[in-house]
């Protein structure tokens, strides 16, 4: 059974009650574009853009996702593999008389990166079931991994990601800013992007201070069903001052509950990280264990990542944000990049014991688990999708959860 | 021993001094060659435990990848310099595992040929072409080991019309392929013209296969197909008949033309036959994302085949 998760937070009822607001007002034709691809782009000339993933994710929370890849299978698609970056395009092509939220505006723009053999033969898909048009950006491999890669990348980018990387994105971008020019009539303005990359940066390191306040207190004043919305809506709001106001707030709002001595479970025994997305249509197994166990997920990447991976100072405006998207999966996912940055992040946090959904496009998840267990720090992997729940089955993970807890942590 | 069975036992056994080791369909070979070394294509070694392979990699990389993970943790191929590529996300799966694994005895080379039509990948592209040169230590006669690589696929064409017309078993036509990614050029040439002479019609018809979808290190799919009673005459995998696909120009800078040929996706587009089979390889489902644009293409349908059993209904 799906639960949606008590929100106890304030920025985060906030945060969901302004995209909804936002999702409203919203009207097309409008791009649709992956996580990783540069938005703060779209936001400089002006087009309204909503995020593939994150669409996916409320798809999947209004249990539609099996509709919507039903969809997709019916023109001849597999439905079981890139759940996540296909939902949004059988939302785009199923009939469905009541779509989540009144369903999206006319897509006119899609835009992806090439993280996976999927990802572009989506976006051919996109072009060849709607009338989109749709930009593929290379994803490129660099043979180097730099050391401690989130200590350096906000000042050192240039190194730490690679100029060759770097060249070839703002090459990319500037190819993208004519086709975006020409398809919407819009114009780039260098300056009104610095603005905006300056606002990213500022929303950034408001999430950096909010994550290590929760890294250091316990018992943990919220837990992630309150942190992912919080710092996520706003993500998708990189560049505004809505944005970065709402991660100043929701920094206070942690640091006042800190204060107070509030606690998502005053009798908190264990501290869990959840690596992987976020499970969208059931984030109340993220709340299941907290009464029987006093286990609360104190980590997702969400917020980590938005400290760490997100911040660039410095260089030409293009040149800034290639550096911050070009390496970007890297972070996540890349062996050597990512298995070091999970395993600093459960020690900062105090882990003691990580539940680990495991993607089948992810390059790194035995290399991560294997990390944290050479660490002492125990690994319970999920073989799940996280927006289809038609691989989700609530019992059994329930009952390899608790078994987890009671035979390891 | 004729050209054909000589061609034959290079495929099936696939060792060969003085290699280079290479995974993936973009590796130019004409570069290795330069270099003084024999290029030999990875392919999956029977025997090789894959347990840990499996478990490092797992279920979202295809079998083959996952085997060859296998063979180079177990020496299992007689080379230990390896350049990979990014012809597909199994391969950069494997590259990047190994990377971290850190296995002592292996010198790779990754080789981050990208494929967008756009003069910004092709810039990218030259400039990897180049570091894979200075680190092979091209220092030969790279126009001379294009002209050799032209001259095998100056051929394909002849083998294409001799499938077509039912004068090599798709097992065959496959090895004879395939062998060409264990041998020197020049000599590869040679054996295949000979092997294109000793092709005879054996009288029959048979229904002629277009194969898409996954790759195919070994032959069990074409035999299967054959012992059916049909032929694969055309496949779009890089083990196949794109492998002499396309002609490196001989004019102007090498590392320019190696780029010209090797970027571009797909290598052939080639046309339709009786039947349309997309085979699904096990690990490899994201293939099935590219299934509906060849239907478009081809204006047929398309079969979907997993397993060994799927190919009778397929074929019915």
């Amino acid at each position: 059974m799906s639960a949606p998760g008590v929100k106890r937070s304030a920025s985060a009822v906030a945060a969901m009650q302004h995209q909804r607001e936002w999702f409203k007002a919203l009207d097309g034709p409008i791009a649709v574009v992956d996580a990783d691809v540069p938005h703060e782009l779209f936001r400089a000339l002006g087009i309204p853009y909503v995020v593939n993933q994150w669409w996916a994710s409320i798809c999947s929370a209004k249990q539609k996702a099996p509709l919507y890849l039903d969809a997709i299978r019916a023109r001849g698609y597999p439905d079981g593999v890139d759940q996540y970056s296909a939902i949004g395009l059988g939302s785009a092509i199923a009939a469905d008389d009541d779509p989540p939220w009144g369903g999206l505006p006319p897509v006119a723009f899609f835009a992806t990166q090439r993280w996976t053999d999927a990802h572009a033969r989506i976006a051919a898909a996109w072009a060849a079931e709607t009338e989109a048009e749709t930009f593929v950006f290379e994803k490129a491999v660099d043979r180097r991994v730099p050391e401690r890669w989130w200590e350096r990348v906000a000042h050192e980018w240039e190194d730490v990601i690679g100029s060759a990387r770097i060249d070839l994105m703002a090459a990319e971008l500037e190819e993208l800013i004519a086709l975006l020019e020409r398809r919407f009539g819009a114009r780039f303005d260098e300056m009104r992007l610095q603005e905006i990359l300056d606002l990213a940066n500022e929303q950034q390191e408001w999430s950096r201070r909010t994550r290590d306040l929760l890294a250091q207190t316990s018992p943990a004043p919220i837990d992630i069903v309150d942190s992912i919305p919080a710092v996520m809506i706003p993500q998708w709001h990189r560049g505004t001052e809505w944005g970065r106001d709402a991660a100043r707030g929701f920094h206070e709002e942690v640091e006042s509950a800190i204060a107070r001595g509030d606690a998502v479970c005053p009798d908190e025994r264990l501290r869990l990280m959840w690596i992987g997305r976020g499970l969208w249509f059931n984030l109340g197994f993220y709340q299941h264990f907290q009464s029987r166990y006093g286990a609360v997920f104190v980590w997702s990447m969400y917020l980590a990542i938005a400290a760490d991976g997100y911040p660039r100072y410095g260089g030409e405006p293009l040149r800034q944000l290639a550096a911050r998207f070009a390496a970007f999966s890297d972070f996540l996912g890349m062996p050597g990049w990512a298995d070091r940055w999970y395993l600093e992040q459960a020690r900062t946090h105090r882990i003691d014991g990580v539940v680990h959904l495991v993607a089948h496009d992810s390059r790194s998840s035995w290399f991560t688990t294997k990390a944290l267990e050479d660490a002492g720090i125990p690994v319970l992997e999920l073989d799940a999708d996280n927006t289809d729940a038609r691989t989700w089955d609530e019992p059994a993970f329930v009952a390899e959860l608790e078994r987890f807890i009671e035979g390891r942590l | 021993m004729s050209a054909l069975d000589e061609l034959r036992g290079v495929y099936r056994d696939r060792r060969t001094g003085n290699a280079v080791g290479y995974v993936g369909a973009d590796v130019p070979r004409e570069l290795v060659e330069a270099a003084g070394y024999v290029p030999l294509r990875l392919a999956p070694v029977e025997g090789v435990d894959r347990s840990f392979a499996d478990r490092v990699l797992g279920p979202g990389v295809d079998v083959a990848t996952r085997a060859i993970l296998a063979g180079l943790l177990e020496g299992a191929y007689p080379v230990d310099r390896i350049v990979l590529c990014h012809d597909s996300d199994h391969t950069v799966r494997l590259y990047t595992s190994l990377r971290r694994l850190d296995v002592p005895r292996l010198d790779l080379w990754f080789l981050d040929l990208l494929h967008r039509p756009r003069a910004t990948t092709e810039a990218y592209d030259r400039a990897r072409l180049a570091e894979l040169a200075e680190w092979l230590g091209s220092g030969g006669d790279l126009n001379t080991a294009i002209g050799d690589a032209n001259r095998a696929r100056a051929l394909g064409p002849r083998l294409a019309e001799r499938r077509r017309a039912g004068t090599v078993s798709g097992a065959d036509a496959l090895a004879v392929l395939g062998a060409g990614t264990a041998l020197p050029a020049a000599g590869y040439a040679e054996l295949l013209a000979a092997a294109l002479g000793e092709m005879q019609a054996d009288g029959g018809s048979r229904t002629a296969v277009l194969l898409l979808g996954s790759e195919h290190t070994d032959d069990a799919v074409y035999r299967a197909i054959d012992e059916l009673g049909a032929v694969v005459v055309s496949e779009t995998h890089s083990w196949g008949e794109p492998l002499l696909a396309g002609h490196v120009d001989e004019d102007g800078d090498p590392l320019d033309a190696l780029v010209r040929h090797y970027r571009p996706r797909p290598r052939t587009e080639p046309a339709a036959a009786d039947v349309q089979i997309g085979w699904i390889g096990e690990g490899d489902e994201t293939v099935a994302w590219s299934l509906p644009s060849h239907r478009r293409r081809l204006g047929r349908p398309v079969a979907v085949a997993r397993a060994l059993d799927d190919l009778r209904q397929a074929l019915a």
